[in-house]
């Protein structure tokens, strides 16, 4: 709160109108202060004997295109001026301007600036940005077996190209636009007209317009200004690499962010049950996709609820323990000196610390690390007594079953929604559990993401959006799009005919 | 201008008013109440219950009837009924009622967690985190309150299905001899229901948060039936399980009834039971209260926050200083005959008038 | 600062942390024995198994001794280095001598006042001392005598001639007017337990039994069952005995008779399957099956009624005839029935239907 009251005092905001006033001082000003870099070149050329200069950051352009495309151009031209240049370059989007914050901010992103020795506030903007940056892989945090194969990369560009590839429609429309003050960071807001409700463009559009900070690296750090609450532990918005998962989203309805020097796009508004989708629940028939789904539903209720029931029973509620296990249950904890939670604890810390390490660490080394955390210090721990091993095996599976989800983030947030519960365990047994799962519960309907209940269809509730939620129907039910963004073009498929009637009948 | 106007995006569908009303309904009444009704009516007491039933959905044709005329809240029908200050004297009624009613729930929880698990923690404890809970959904509006209200019967409704797992044990002579009580019986046994029951008429304090409200009549009438039939349901369960002598003899029959389950990897069902109930009684004290905060803020034109302080501190301290069963007895006697002749003698009134002064009105 | 407010309403809530008990930190009683002693003090003792690695089914009993059967816990705690806790408890074993002096409501009230104990739990009766019962060693070392014999009484449920019971149907019964009902028994015979038929209780106290062979028609009586043994000797030269195994049986009963003069009649339905036939001839044979049947059924007719003609000497109701003469005479007294009761007409009909003789002829 503090920090950005004071950003918005400085004057970072340059006044427009004082800025035509000197212009013509300050474009000269600008390139002496450019030229105090030692990477920023002013090269001095003459040609039928008019100079001119060509100025430049070594670094951001590609030397290359500037030989080829600028530099091999000038000698052809028979007079020397910057229109005739300006024709002659076969590169788009040049411009002729004198403006000192259009030609700083072009500059900055790799074009170059040329000038005539006539009149030096005068810059020709030629863009020949080096195109660095890795080709198109493998999705590595969503990777899918039977899905495509393709995953965002860094540059902005190659990710919109990506995304307009699975969408080739006029409607899909993309607006641009600048935030951080230090980093500039270059933000695609996407949508497609006619579908999307045109709000909750405007919202994000207006949110990210409010944002005030001066280094935006991530879409995450964007996601996480533009949260309808803060003091969350779950994503509002969702972080994906996969193309084909912005594209189906916008096909929703949705609002898609792509962001530069980001990997990783954002979707929004969101619902709690679509973290638990995954692109390859759509490429199968609907029936294993389904169970997939509930599956993945079950494993984290199994991993929010396992530990802190253990907990629960094992400190108050012995009388819940059947027969059969309770032999087993107390042999294993009969010579472990602490509290069932001192035990929950000390594991669930482990396998985080686990986690961790591991996540840190290079690949190679990671997977000796995951040997050796979980069998020999899992064995070791049972063995000196310190846990028992039907806790081992309990925090194990839900450290498994956490993993499951298919968003990161929310794999995250699970894994720490545990520790409230598992304070509820200790303090009032079952009681505790469910009286912080009611918490939990008010948390989730109050969560809105983009102003649109988190809970959704659960509540509200609606009935037409369950077809896609913990069962994925077949795709002949999926009529509508979500009524939850309130889409401005409801339906998905064309009414069937009426002559499809059924007839089976045994086939005759 | 018309206090009670809520702006559009704060409303709830009509549709959650079946929610609101069944789940406000359904709490600690429907653990206890079939020791009273076997004593009074024995197998005769399901008729009492749907009498009560029947009850309550006068009740709320009166409700609605009343609010057809002036839209609004109960606070609005008061002040046109009676003018400011009597008007405003009934509603400080109705606020006080609601606290006690949101206390009784309270308590009679508390009461019964002190029974079945934790004797050794303190009242207050358990108050404490209830009204932190409570606080915490009030901050979201009632949009959140219905949420909850909502996931409640979603997440409690299971528990029905394992009352069929307790019919294994049923003796179904135990049904027979009907109709072997007097009506005058009968109807005792209705007026001991109806606490049970009771709950549906926080409706004069939601109305105006309902969309559409004037549609939503029909959820009320279907949550209240839904509430009815299953109090029978429960109250035939017990007949067949308990004989009469042992019906009367325990407390909680439904809590106890549910200590005969036995699931391989669950010994003594009980025990989630009593756990699970707090996601029933959850709403029923949150409705209460942010019935009674409602009804202050819209008396005094305070924020509705510091109403809720107060009647946080003043659970607080009958935790602190008044064991759980003293109060609950003391509880238990102001609702039983006053709140109940409250409702049912005020609000068919507060329409009489409300419907005489309109006719004069129109002459 | 309102955060600081919050830390500190938070603080308190630390310390109302409920007590805990954990699983090895506590002596969980799995069953419990009563004798009543010459004093007519009580002894108690609790069967408590030791959770050792590698030592399955070691337990201790710790026993204690006071006026009263509650008092008896706490007396026991004393002499043990963890509390001693009911909540894994399956059977409650009286004996004979106590139940026939003190009524069972006094017994009952403690059990069924305490949420430790769940309904499930069964109550038996000895005959002869309990604590030799409890000290005796299961035949079956892995586990301890208390889990040992709510698994006998159990397994006697499910597939033998034991009647449902539990704490629940006991009370259930022994409440009403009359406080007729019934327990199972046990007794030891050259130092092995088993279950030596039900014991019988009216007005609270236990009166009589019924012995083992009889707990075939006794279970019939009293409820629908799916197992279940009836030995009988058909009445021939060879005198052979036939074991027909129970598949479904029960009982019905039809009130009627003026108010005055009441009968009621019973009809018996047993659904069985041969197990054993000691005879050469051929079972394939309807005619021979059919003979079976109407031997079996006169057997049953008559074993009944001389079951019922006792508990009707006794004024004794453990089949709860009274909840079912209740049920069509609203107006119906204790006082009323214990006068009709003793010479009441009651009529026993039979009904056998083989209906499998196994896999060979």
């Amino acid at each position: 709160m503090f920090n950005r009251r004071t950003f918005k005092k400085k004057p970072n905001q340059p006044n427009e109108k004082n800025e035509k006033l000197n212009n013509v001082s300050e474009v000269r000003d600008l390139f002496n202060t450019l030229s105090s870099s030692n990477d920023f070149i002013n090269h001095q050329g003459t040609y039928n004997g008019i100079g001119y200069w060509v100025s430049f950051y070594r670094s951001l352009i590609d030397a290359q295109v500037l030989h080829e495309s600028v530099l091999s151009v000038i000698p052809t031209l028979e007079t020397i001026n910057l229109e005739q240049i300006k024709e002659n370059v076969p590169i788009e989007n040049t411009l002729i301007t004198s403006t000192k914050v259009v030609i700083e901010d072009r500059i900055m992103r790799g074009e170059i600036a040329l000038r005539l020795d006539g009149n030096l506030d005068e810059c020709l903007l030629i863009n020949v940005a080096a195109q660095q940056g890795r080709q198109v892989e493998k999705p590595e945090l969503e990777f899918g077996i039977i899905s495509a194969q393709e995953a965002f990369v860094e540059d902005l560009d190659i990710n919109l190209n990506l995304v307009r590839k699975r969408l080739p429609v006029p409607g899909l429309q993309v607006s641009e636009m600048t935030v951080g003050s230090l980093s500039k960071t270059k933000v695609a807001v996407l949508s497609i007209e006619g579908i999307v409700d045109q709000e909750n463009v405007d919202n994000v559009i207006q949110r990210i317009n409010d944002v005030e900070f001066d280094e935006i690296l991530d879409g995450s750090y964007l996601a996480q200004m533009l949260y309808d609450n803060s003091n969350t532990l779950f994503p509002l918005f969702l972080n994906t690499e996969r193309p084909d998962r912005i594209a189906s989203a916008l096909a929703e309805g949705k609002v898609a962010l792509l962001i530069d020097r980001s990997s990783s796009a954002l979707i929004t508004p969101t619902i709690l049950l679509e973290y638990f989708i995954t692109m390859e629940d759509y490429n199968m028939p609907w029936i294993p996709a389904s169970a997939f789904r509930l599956l993945r539903i079950f494993a984290v209720a199994f991993s929010i609820f396992a530990t802190p029931i253990y907990v629960a029973v094992l400190t108050y509620h012995y009388e819940l323990i059947p027969k059969d296990l309770l032999e087993t249950i107390v042999t294993s904890r009969n010579l472990i000196p602490f509290q069932p939670l001192i035990e929950a604890l000390f594991l669930e810390i482990s396998i985080e610390l686990l986690r961790e390490a591991a996540a840190r660490l290079p690949t190679k080394v990671g997977q000796t690390l995951g040997i050796v955390g979980g069998i020999v210090i899992g064995q070791a721990a049972v063995v000196a007594g310190l846990t028992s091993n039907i806790l081992l095996i309990i925090v194990a599976l839900s450290a498994l079953a956490s993993f499951v989800t298919p968003i990161y983030k929310m794999g995250n947030a699970i894994r720490l929604l545990r520790f409230p519960f598992l304070i509820g365990a200790q303090i009032w047994g079952l009681l505790g559990i469910t009286i912080a799962a009611v918490f939990l519960m008010t948390h989730l309907i109050k969560l809105t993401s983009m102003g649109h209940p988190y809970l959704e269809p659960i509540y509200p509730f609606r009935m037409q959006d369950w077809k896609d939620s913990f069962v994925r129907l077949p795709f002949n039910l999926f009529k509508s799009r979500p009524v939850n963004l309130r889409p401005d073009d409801r339906a998905r498929q064309p009414q069937p005919k009426k002559a499809r009637i059924k007839k089976n009948d045994f086939n005759e | 201008m018309n206090q009670a106007g809520v702006n559009e995006k704060y409303k709830v569908s009509p549709f959650y008013v079946f929610f609101l009303v069944h789940s406000m309904q359904t709490g600690v009444g429907v653990l206890s109440f079939q020791r009273v009704l076997a004593k009074t009516t024995g197998t005769d007491g399901w008729i009492s219950i749907l009498l009560a039933g029947l009850f309550v959905h006068i009740m709320i044709w009166v409700i609605y009837k009343i609010f057809s005329f002036v839209p609004g809240d109960i606070i609005s029908a008061n002040n046109q009924a009676f003018g400011k200050w009597i008007g405003n004297f009934f509603s400080l009624l109705f606020v006080l009622y609601f606290l006690i009613l949101g206390m009784d729930v309270m308590i009679s929880y508390i009461n019964i967690i002190h029974v079945w698990m934790f004797e050794e923690v303190p009242s207050w404890a358990f108050a404490v985190v209830f009204m932190v809970l409570i606080y915490y959904i009030h901050t979201g509006g009632f949009r959140t309150i219905t949420g909850i209200a909502f996931l409640s019967v979603l997440f409690t409704y299971w528990l029905l299905f394992v009352l069929f797992y307790v019919m294994k044990y049923s003796e179904f002579t135990n049904l027979l001899p009907v109709f072997h009580h007097t009506l005058l019986d009968i109807l005792k046994g209705t007026r001991s229901t109806s606490l049970t029951l009771l709950g549906f008429e926080m409706i004069v304090m939601y109305y105006p948060f309902i969309k559409n409200a004037k549609t939503s009549q029909k959820y009320a009438h279907w949550g209240a039936l839904t509430t009815t039939l299953i109090t029978v349901f429960v109250y035939l369960v017990s007949l067949v399980f308990y004989s009469q002598k042992q019906l009367e003899l325990t407390i909680w029959p439904t809590l106890s009834m549910t200590s005969i389950i036995e699931l391989p990897f669950i010994q003594r069902f009980e025990y989630i039971n009593v756990s699970w109930w707090a996601i029933i009684i959850i709403p029923n004290m949150t409705i209460a209260l942010w019935s009674a905060s409602r009804g202050f803020k819209r008396l005094f034109n305070v924020q509705q926050k510091y109403p809720l302080w107060g009647m946080s501190i003043i659970i607080l301290l009958t935790n602190v200083f008044i064991f759980d069963i003293d109060s609950l007895y003391i509880l238990n006697k102001i609702i039983d005959p006053y709140g109940v002749l409250f409702i049912a003698l005020y609000l068919p009134l507060l329409l009489l008038i409300i419907y005489i002064k309109k006719l004069r009105k129109r002459i | 600062m309102r955060k600081l407010f919050l830390v500190i309403l938070a603080l308190p809530l630390l310390c109302s942390c409920a007590q805990p008990r954990v699983v090895d930190e506590v002596n969980m009683s799995q069953a419990i024995g009563y004798d009543i002693l010459k004093n007519d003090n009580v002894e108690g003792m609790f069967v408590i198994p030791i959770f050792q690695q590698d030592m399955m089914g070691k337990y201790q009993i710790l026993s204690g001794t006071s006026t009263t059967t509650s008092d008896v816990q706490a007396v026991v705690s004393k002499k043990a280095d963890k509390p001693v806790l009911l909540g894994q408890t399956r059977i409650i074993l009286f004996s004979e001598k106590m139940v026939r002096e003190i009524g069972m409501t006094e017994l009952t009230d403690y059990l069924y006042r305490e949420p430790q104990l769940g309904n499930r739990v069964i109550l038996a009766i000895v005959e002869g001392k309990v604590k030799n019962v409890i000290n005796s060693k299961p035949p079956n070392t892995n586990v301890n005598i208390g889990i040992f014999l709510s698994g006998l009484i159990n397994q006697q449920i499910k597939t033998g001639n034991g009647p449902d019971t539990n704490l629940h149907l006991f009370l259930g019964n022994s409440l009403e007017d009359g406080g007729d009902s019934y327990l199972p028994l046990f007794k030891l015979i050259n130092n092995e337990v088993s279950v030596s038929g039900a014991a019988l209780f009216h007005e609270n106290k236990m009166v009589s039994k019924v012995p083992t062979d009889d707990m075939f028609i006794f279970k019939t009586l009293v409820q629908h069952h799916r197992r279940g043994i009836y030995k009988f000797k058909l009445k021939d030269k060879q005198e052979s005995d036939i074991v027909v195994e129970s598949i479904r049986s029960g009982s019905s009963y039809e009130v009627s008779g003026s108010e005055r003069n009441p009968s009621i009649t019973i009809k018996i339905k047993i659904k069985g399957q041969i197990k054993e036939s000691m005879r050469s001839e051929n079972l394939t044979n309807r005619k021979m099956i059919k003979k079976i049947e109407k031997e079996m059924e006169a057997d049953i007719t008559k074993q009944a009624n001389r079951l019922m003609k006792d508990f009707q000497k006794k004024s004794l109701d453990p089949i709860g005839l009274k909840e079912k003469y209740h049920a069509k005479n609203k107006k119906l007294t204790y006082e009323h029935w214990k006068k009709i009761y003793p010479t009441m007409d009651i009529n026993i009909e039979t009904k056998v239907n083989i209906i499998q003789t196994g896999v060979s002829e």
